[in-house]
């Protein structure tokens, strides 16, 4: 009982605000945390974020644009990805930066693997290249020369 | 596909006799695999886009297709599985609930692990607490008079827009967002009467979206926050001494700790507690509450009650970890917190 007691002093000091804060904020921090956690997540899954409804195709397609004569590098300090176009369909090859990123063009999110090819059709190249890492953080790539 | 589309003969096999759960299953991870690739990682239970992340995904999609009973349309309180033989379900009607359709079952789960993400990761703890602060911005603007709340329809979030003031004409959000960052007033009012000013009706969390572009998020280290789950045991354990604290506490305990997972403030507690006068008062009884928590928990996990506070405990922690418990188990902090409880 006594060796129990200590513990809840020891512990009670730290709860009772002397240690970090005051326990009703903390309470009160984390409640609202957790509120909107659960409405962004819920927002962002009602609003359809990052929803692409197709289903696999039921045969793979060779990607067309190896011999493309139009290719553009896009890089920031981290991030580097090299797009061709064929006048119809742009395959984006991640040379540098982390796995887990994706790309948003024209709207349609690519997801990238470092060093394989990835494809999206679209109507000319863009000028610069959106990622989003894998917290969904966005960031613009511009094109180097 | 649909004329070899083996789907709904292995959901009924499973589902009337439990035979070919491994097919299934490899059809449910072929399906989750494709389904989930536009996804960034944050949305995944280990943080991260990878074999692990995907597969626990897909076998988790499975669990409650087959284990738990789902109210909504077109469940009707029956499983995924039962729902699928019972009306007799195509595989692509199949494959659309389970995996494909906005709101389908392994979505939510994804969403489920959004949110889990959200309250645990530094930097995606700083994009919750940013769509918290949106959120308080529009209902004031709105309770002044500056804004306005427009419906999109059912499931869907309301957008919000300047109130009315005549046509005018929209910017792409790329623009307002290059322009904003380039401007040296980063407060977050103008920032969201800005982009609504010259973007249009945005929903809060598009809006929360622009204001971190313009912000920048805070920058941290991939392997700063863990995702990985306890081993087995020990959740389950806490999770029972959190529960036994509760049933020790009475009604007006209770009640306190209702009020603390909602978030009331002093004011709020004192106001809904008659028998707690002031501030000292709700203080003592919320410490009160914390021990009996703490107790039960030193208790389970054994700790040794003479060396005082074990190394790397924070009181945000154990709060987290408590109000985790209790938004699971509790019916009254679930409707407290908004727990979805698993997308019911």
């Amino acid at each position: 009982m006594t060796r129990k007691r200590n513990t809840l002093d020891g512990w009670a000091a730290l709860l009772d605000g002397t240690a970090e804060g005051d326990l009703i904020d903390l309470f009160g921090r984390e409640a609202r945390l957790r509120r909107s956690a659960e409405a962004l997540a819920s927002d962002e899954l009602a609003e359809g974020a990052w929803v692409d409804e197709a289903e696999p195709a039921t045969e793979r397609v060779r990607l067309a644009a190896q011999d493309a004569d139009d290719s553009v590098t896009f890089a920031d300090a981290q991030v580097r990805v090299r797009a061709e176009w064929d006048g119809g369909t742009l395959v984006l090859v991640q040379e540098l930066g982390p796995a887990g990123v994706t790309a948003m063009v024209g709207g349609t999110p690519v997801p990238l693997h470092p060093g394989r090819p990835a494809s999206v059709s679209v109507d000319a190249v863009p000028t610069e290249l959106v990622l989003l890492d894998h917290r969904g953080r966005r960031r613009v790539l511009r094109p180097v020369t | 596909m649909s004329e070899t589309d083996s789907l709904p003969e292995l959901v009924r096999d499973f589902e009337l006799r439990e035979a070919r759960a491994a097919e299934l299953l490899d059809q449910y991870e072929r399906n989750v695999r494709h389904m989930s690739r536009t996804y960034p990682g944050a949305w995944f239970a280990t943080g991260h886009k990878d074999e692990e992340g995907v597969v626990d995904l897909a076998h988790r999609t499975f669990t409650v297709c087959a284990r738990v009973e789902k109210g909504r349309f077109p469940f009707s309180s029956r499983r995924p599985f039962r729902c699928f033989v019972e009306e007799q379900f195509d595989g692509r009607a199949v494959r659309y609930h389970s995996f494909y359709a906005k709101l389908s079952i392994a979505r939510e789960l994804m969403r489920d692990d959004y949110a889990r993400n959200l309250r645990r990761d530094p930097v995606l703890r700083w994009r919750a607490d940013l769509y918290g602060a949106v959120g308080d911005v529009l209902k004031a603007m709105e309770a002044a008079g500056a804004l306005e709340r427009q419906s999109q329809g059912n499931s869907l979030p309301p957008r919000w827009a300047v109130t009315a003031t005549g046509p005018r004409l929209t910017v792409p959000l790329a623009r307002i967002e290059d322009a904003l960052r380039d401007d040296q007033n980063h407060d977050l009012k103008h920032i969201v009467e800005e982009v609504l000013r010259r973007g249009g009706p945005l929903s809060q969390s598009r809006l929360t979206n622009v204001a971190e572009a313009v912000l920048g998020t805070p920058e941290a280290e991939d392997p700063v926050f863990q995702t990985a789950a306890p081993p087995a045991g020990v959740q389950v354990g806490i999770r029972r001494s959190i529960v036994r604290a509760w049933e020790t506490l009475d009604g007006e305990d209770r009640n306190l700790m209702v009020g603390l997972a909602r978030g009331d403030s002093y004011d709020d507690i004192i106001a809904r507690q008659p028998r707690l006068k002031h501030r000292v008062a709700a203080t003592r009884a919320v410490t009160r509450c914390g021990q009996v928590f703490l107790a039960a928990v030193a208790e389970e996990a054994g700790i040794d009650p003479t060396g005082g506070i074990p190394a790397g405990i924070q009181p945000r922690r154990l709060v987290e970890c408590v109000l985790e418990v209790l938004a699971e188990v509790v019916p009254e902090i679930q409707a407290a917190v908004g727990h979805t409880g698993g997308a019911r």
